[in-house]
């Protein structure tokens, strides 16, 4: 049998033995299991209440919101008779509405945690979905795609310029694509892109006999840095 | 009648209104119920107090397992 199968029986199970153990005194008289008579059964019942904080956080976190309040409420209702009826030590009803108050509010509280992790973990398969999207979108293009960082180091390569030059991603974009060990002292563009904003346009022509035509524009990545976005048309045949 | 029955009563009140809000909201929202046929759930939830409310959720321990059956809603 799966866990799915027990699952529905667990908060009644747990509001069952709550209560059970909340009666356990009168249950005892009622019964005459004498044996079982022990003085902690029939002192004041706030220790005794405190098990219930169980089947409350638990709701709380499988219901929600509003399985934290019905069974605060259910909780209540089982704290009631002992309130109106049974309790001997004053002011029985004041301390049980302050202990379900209490214990409704971590209820709410678990329950809200609960809501704003779910709504992060469908926030992040939101994004990982649409980043895959657009991925996918980039890798299909029939132009190459560069993103390099101020610091030369390319930070991404579409599936066009993989295959043109080879997986370089973390290298720098002049040892790459040029093999120079220098940045490419007149050809180079990322300085005007990236510190005056600038987009650019040229024609490079790369070691491997190849000539593209260049855009390059400014774009910010996901940590913040300005960075060069660039897109290459190859030209070599109209050359 | 003794102000500390008046103040049960009331308590007591207000707990089988709330919860019984509580149920027949979700029975409004939910597609099926025990037995098929709602009004019996609401006459039980509402003519009932408390135990009633207590009868349905045993009956329908899925309201405290929403991301399990959303489809039911």
């Amino acid at each position: 049998m799966s866990k799915a199968t027990f699952k529905p029986f667990i908060l009644p199970l747990l509001l069952l033995i709550c209560a059970l153990f909340y009666y356990f005194g009168e249950l005892v008289d009622w019964a005459a299991w004498n044996a079982l008579r022990e003085n902690f059964f029939y002192g004041v019942h706030d220790i005794h209440r405190l098990l219930f904080l169980a089947p409350i956080i638990y709701a709380g976190y499988t219901g929600r919101v509003k399985g934290a309040i019905i069974i605060t409420l259910v909780s209540l209702v089982i704290f009631l008779p002992r309130a109106f009826f049974i309790s001997p030590y004053p002011d029985p009803l004041l301390r049980m509405l302050i202990f379900t108050l209490g214990a409704g509010v971590i209820g709410y509280l678990v329950a809200r945690i609960r809501n704003e992790e779910e709504k992060s973990r469908r926030l992040e398969v939101t994004i990982t979905t649409e980043r895959d999207k657009l991925l996918k979108i980039v890798d299909s293009m029939a132009d190459g795609i560069i993103i390099t960082g101020p610091d030369y180091k390319i930070r991404f390569m579409n599936a066009y310029m993989v295959d043109a030059f080879g997986e370089g991603t973390g290298l720098t974009c002049y040892k790459h694509l040029h093999n120079v060990d220098t940045p490419c002292q007149q050809e180079c563009h990322i300085p005007d892109v990236i510190n005056n904003e600038e987009i650019g346009e040229w024609e490079c022509t790369f070691p491997v006999g190849k000539t593209y035509e260049v855009l390059a524009a400014p774009y910010v990545d996901s940590d913040g840095t300005v960075c060069q976005i660039s897109i290459f048309r190859d030209i070599t045949q109209r050359k | 009648m003794d102000p500390e029955w008046i103040i049960r009563i009331i308590l007591f009140g207000i707990v089988h209104w709330i919860l019984a809000g509580f149920l027949l909201n979700d029975i409004a929202s939910r597609q099926r119920v025990f037995g098929r046929r709602k009004a019996p759930w609401v006459i039980v939830i509402i003519i009932i107090p408390c135990f009633g409310s207590i009868l349905y959720l045993l009956f329908h321990p899925q309201i405290f397992h929403p991301d399990d059956n959303q489809e039911e809603h």
